[in-house]
């Protein structure tokens, strides 16, 4: 029963599995992308049909590692920010243009810009340049909200 | 430059699309594959390198909502409170974070869905699980740059 309602699934949306399935991951071996059709039944040349269609609309950014920035040797932080309204787009592009910033959002409520700043080293470097940022024009508010622990990391969006 | 280096360079971007990726980014280095391998095997078992993956775009990919939400948790609860929110499928990342003087809240939950609603009711429904009533829903006005790690 189960083997039926897996094969009724397949022919639904092969696409689908597909992409689930490199959302949780490729193997690293000689042939990843066999590999990873084997476990789902599709053909490689089918998987890798898939995944470049699903790049090419956008749909997959990139295919590739996902590091432990840590165990990499660099530190990182959450900052929250209040700027005033009317600086806070020129802020936001120049703090966006450091390449240690991954993500930069404004958000609603008081501290209304946030983003993430990550650079090799020890968390001095990371609070050398939140510094640096916190003396931009508008600027009122400046806080560093750094990890105690981590509970979770696992971007999955089933399709 | 390290062998470990140069393979986060590689793998900090795109692998080829095609039967054998690591055989050519291996080449591409002047390595043989299986050396290549066995170097990502040895940072993976490290925890250096998480995985290889495919990472979507989540507006593309059917969840064009999201917010993140900032939980006033007590020390005491902020283990048990950070188990129940990583159970959640809907919750992406969670992490337990340092307060400021004026900032109390202690726990941030990622949370995606398909619409605004389904979000607001994942909020609702860990809020009563858990007993923390305050909260802030810090929904996204403006994305200013979302981009992967550049490493080296």
């Amino acid at each position: 029963m189960t083997a039926i309602v897996r094969h009724n699934r397949c022919n639904l949306s092969i696409e689908k599995l597909v992409l689930d399935a490199a959302q949780e991951g490729l193997p690293c071996s000689s042939r990843p992308f066999a590999a990873l059709g084997a476990g789902i039944g599709v053909p490689e040349a089918e998987v890798l049909r898939i995944l470049k269609a699903y790049k090419k609309k956008g749909v997959i950014r990139r295919i590739g590692g996902s590091f432990e920035t840590r165990k990499l040797g660099f530190s990182s932080t959450l900052a929250g920010m209040r700027v005033k309204p009317g600086r806070l787009a020129a802020v936001a592009k120049e703090i966006s243009k450091l390449p240690g910033v991954t993500h930069c959002y404004e958000r609603k409520g008081e501290i209304n810009l946030w983003f993430t700043l990550g650079v090799r080293g020890s968390m001095a470097g990371v609070n050398k340049k939140l510094k640096a940022f916190g003396r931009l024009p508008g600027v009122k508010k400046c806080y560093s909200f750094p990890v105690k622990k981590m509970f979770k990391i696992k971007t999955f969006f089933p399709m | 430059m390290n062998i470990e280096e140069s393979i986060v360079r590689a793998l900090q971007g795109d692998i080829p699309l095609e039967p054998a990726p690591f055989k050519k980014i291996a080449a591409g280095l002047g390595l043989p594959e299986e050396k290549f391998l066995g170097a990502v095997a040895n940072l993976k078992r490290r925890g250096i390198l998480r995985c290889i993956r495919a990472i979507v775009r989540h507006r593309r990919a059917g969840y064009p909502a999201n917010a993140m939400v900032a939980w006033k948790v007590p020390g005491v609860r902020a283990l048990s409170f950070g188990k129940t929110a990583a159970a959640s499928p809907a919750v992406s990342h969670c992490y337990q974070r340092f307060t400021r003087p004026g900032w109390p809240y202690s726990l941030y939950t990622m949370v995606h869905g398909r619409s605004r609603a389904e979000i607001l009711k994942v909020v609702y429904n860990l809020a009563e699980e858990t007993g923390i009533k305050d909260y802030l829903v810090l929904e996204s006005l403006r994305e200013f740059k979302k981009t992967g790690m550049v490493y080296y």
